[in-house]
């Protein structure tokens, strides 16, 4: 199963802002004291983990060789047409 | 009707002078792309700037052509200041293939959590381990915090959260250079 690394991203940046409301304003979270565990911390570092390892370690405009061909376009970035056809059962 | 997929990304840099930003764009081979333009909002500015660009585009933007100040060296060019940088990426027609990205530069936090790491290690030999891991996960939280915030508003486009996110970064990271014993 593919990882979408900005799901990824947003989940850590909102869990982390969870911290930042527990410690700033003392707002219960999973962050809270009488919740402190490590599963809300190791989350945050198996997040980051990942954001890490399914990051393309690409530069500069060699990127776009990490892009797929995108609908619209063939694999060699020439335009194609799209057809739709359907198929109806009886 | 056939697009092109416009994308672009800011190289992360420890470079106080300058913004790169580099075209990850996908193209059609039979479109045209004419009047390729990248607009940028500084950091506590009104005015958008324009640069005229084109595909594979590597865009280095300094103090100079961002209007901090007028240089004619690399020696005049002012740091850049962290925070949100607003960008368009558009061709012809632009207000029909416009993109807004916001990127948030945080070149210079990085520069300090980075010197505190390297404070740290310098003198590890003066530090118990438990002081030593205690500062090192003090960094890493905080390092998570400017991670948070860039996340926040380049992922989300959550300005307000994600500047929240940076100022408490600077907060911490301001208490830890007091408190810390490196």
């Amino acid at each position: 199963m593919s990882v979408n690394v900005s799901d990824l991203k947003i989940q850590f940046a909102d869990l982390k802002y969870e911290q930042l409301l527990a410690e700033k304003y003392f707002i219960e979270t999973c962050f809270s004291k009488k919740f402190e565990s490590l599963t809300s911390k190791q989350k945050l570092k198996n997040l980051y983990y990942q954001i890490i390892k399914n990051t393309p370690q690409c530069e500069g405009i060699t990127m776009i060789d990490c892009h797929l061909p995108q609908v619209g376009c063939d694999a060699n970035g020439n335009s194609t047409t799209s057809t739709t056809t359907t198929t109806t059962s009886i | 009707m056939l697009k092109s997929e416009l994308s672009i990304e800011a190289s992360s840099t420890f470079n106080r002078k300058v913004l790169r930003i580099f075209d990850t764009s996908h193209y059609c081979k039979n479109e045209d792309i004419e009047n390729y333009l990248i607009e940028v909002l500084p950091v506590n500015k009104t005015v958008w700037l324009t640069f005229h660009v084109q595909k594979g585009f590597s865009l280095v933007l300094n103090s100079s052509n961002l209007g901090y100040n007028r240089a004619s060296s690399i020696g005049e060019l002012l740091f850049l200041p962290d925070g949100i940088y607003e960008i368009k990426q558009s061709f012809n027609p632009n207000t029909h293939t416009a993109n807004f990205y916001y990127h948030l530069r945080t070149t210079e936090i990085n520069l300090k959590i980075s010197n505190e790491r390297d404070k740290l290690y310098s003198n590890k030999c003066n530090l118990s381990n438990e002081d030593f891991n205690k500062n090192m996960s003090e960094l890493d939280n905080i390092e998570g915090y400017v991670k948070a915030a860039k996340f926040k508003v380049e992922e989300k486009l959550e300005k307000n959260e994600g500047i929240e996110l940076y100022k408490w970064a600077e907060k911490l990271l301001e208490k830890y250079t007091n408190e810390c014993q490196c």
